[in-house]
């Protein structure tokens, strides 16, 4: 982010708040490594706000910044930015109504899993927490409604162009939802950021490279044989919980002979040919081509 | 902006010796419509091989599951001597059960090797026959294991009896499975070569089955060290 233009979009915001969360539980930690501070702090809430402020800042903003982000790539929309940021905010603030409270009644000896409590001190700080709690419910409200919301406005927020961030890696070069090939033609990689190289180099030729020569491609034939399977499993792992053995050897044969069955197959994969191939990725070249136009001309007016 | 480009392929032949990301079609002929064991990716050349390919994500699998025995081996090095006040290991084991088990499992896999051998110069008596001995020193060795499995349970040396047998039957067991596992595979190879013959496909799944029943040998090794010989000691 350094030296960059920072856009302040949804995905963005998750991967902010994971930064200075994950310093701060990381911070914590490090008091919780220390042996002498460590004696007092052991098994108290101390340790549960410390915990929580690494998990939930290190696993759970970064897995909402990856699914906002990634979300118009696998469904072909974006997603509500307005119910998104609202759903950032709120869980943030929430995140820290209830744990910083919690370093709180940590330091002042509480432990954790109490099954009740009569210390009048820890009570304003509980009161606080719980107070962090609603506001989470809040925020938890505000992602199901976003992607309830973003899925009825989908033709509004329908991601035309397969770049809706202005990416740089590589993904970003495919429409969403990608074609069942990825990419009609391998593309060449030179640097990390592969497909801001080839925008760049667009606008510079301002032109497309020239259309490549489309060729079929294999792919792997879907199969439910790790559906079919993994059900007889579960059949078996049943049996043997319950000790039913006949259930077992019959789980386990099943599930053999769906083996036998998918090892048989003599066709595996199949050809798309190339007149396909070319039809999807002319209709995308069509789309990077108009985009490309439109920011041409963007470039020429004046400022 | 497109993620196409038709730039010649230009490749110094040094940083690819083993011309992993050269197109096959230009250097190996049709194998006789026996299916391709070479790249099919498109444009200028394409990924490694198939048969590159698949033995790679063969290699993932067994790492993963090298992972998963590292821990049962972990749990046992931690449990060896909680034998609550029943029998440790050195009273338990019977060595030359265990050197036979071993002997099965060591020739099984030099037989293996040996189908590999036969089945490289597209030799169908000696591929199968190599599979066949592959398959009942396999067998004995499982025989050999659940007969030890058996005369400590009789004795009352169950996996319910002390921490130490519910690591140690753990473990052993995980490893007996997969034996067992992969004797099933091991026929359901020896009926592909037979049947299909040694088309591309069944070349790649017999080298997976390789991969496999080796490794199997490499954990037995480690079996043999960390359970057996280093438990005989305590």
């Amino acid at each position: 982010m350094y030296g960059g233009r920072i856009q302040f979009a949804t995905p963005m915001l998750w991967s902010l708040g994971f930064l200075v969360t994950f310093v701060i539980g990381g911070m914590t930690g490090v008091l919780l490594a220390v042996p002498p501070a460590d004696f007092q702090l052991h098994n108290s809430l101390f340790l549960v706000a410390h915990f929580h402020n690494v998990i939930i800042g290190g696993v759970l903003f970064a897995a909402f910044a990856g699914l906002t982000y990634w979300f118009p790539k696998a469904f072909g929309f974006r997603l509500d930015e307005g119910w998104g940021k609202a759903a950032f905010w709120l869980t943030l603030a929430g995140f820290y109504v209830v744990f910083v409270p919690l370093y709180a009644t940590g330091l002042l000896g509480m432990t954790r899993r109490l099954q009740h409590y009569e210390v009048a001190l820890w009570y304003p700080w509980l009161l606080v927490a719980s107070a962090g709690i609603v506001i989470m419910i809040c925020a938890a409200a505000c992602q199901v409604i976003q992607i309830v919301i973003s899925i009825r406005h989908r033709d509004e927020l329908r991601d035309e162009t397969g770049d809706p961030w202005n990416g740089r890696s590589l993904e970003w070069a495919t429409l969403s939802p990608p074609a069942a090939f990825n990419f009609a033609v391998l593309p060449k990689v030179h640097g990390e950021e592969p497909y801001w190289e080839m925008k760049r180099r667009a606008i510079e030729t301002q032109q497309l490279p020239a259309e490549p020569d489309y060729e079929p491609i294999e792919m792997p034939r879907n199969s439910p044989t790790g559906f079919i399977t993994a059900f007889f499993a579960t059949i078996t792992g049943f049996g043997l919980i319950w000790q039913i053995w006949w259930l077992v050897g019959v789980g386990l044969f099943f599930a053999y002979a769906t083996f036998v069955r998918f090892a048989w197959r003599d066709v595996d994969e199949y050809a798309i040919p190339a007149q396909e191939i070319g039809r999807i990725d002319r209709e995308r070249r069509h789309v990077h081509d108009e985009w490309l136009q439109q920011d041409l001309r963007h470039h020429r007016e004046p400022a | 902006m497109s993620a196409t480009e038709t730039l010649p392929f230009t490749t110094a032949p040094s940083i690819d010796p083993y011309k992993l990301g050269h197109d096959g079609r230009r250097r190996r002929p049709d194998d006789g419509g026996a299916g391709r064991d070479y790249s099919t990716g498109h444009g200028e050349g394409g990924p490694a091989s198939k048969h590159v390919i698949v033995a790679y994500g063969f290699w993932i699998f067994l790492l993963s599951d090298i992972v998963m025995f590292s821990a049962f081996f972990a749990a046992h090095a931690v449990l060896r001597s909680a034998t609550a006040g029943g029998p440790s290991g050195h009273e338990l084991f019977e060595p030359w059960s265990v050197a036979i088990e071993t002997s099965c499992l060591l020739l099984s896999s030099f037989t293996c090797g040996l189908s590999t051998v036969a089945a490289s110069v597209r030799n169908q008596l000696w591929t199968q026959f190599s599979l066949l001995v592959t398959g009942i020193l396999g067998l004995a060795f499982l025989a050999f294991e659940a007969r030890d499995f058996a005369t400590m349970i009789a004795s009352g040396a169950g996996p319910q009896r002390s921490a130490f047998l519910s690591s140690f039957f753990a473990v052993v067991g995980l490893h007996g499975l997969h034996v067992s596992a992969g004797l099933l595979w091991l026929g359901t190879m020896m009926a592909q070569v037979f049947v299909k013959g040694f088309r591309a496909v069944v070349m790649r799944r017999l080298l997976c089955f390789n991969l496999f029943w080796h490794v199997l040998d490499i954990i037995w090794i480690a079996l043999f060290t960390i359970v057996y010989l280093m438990g005989e000691g305590l």
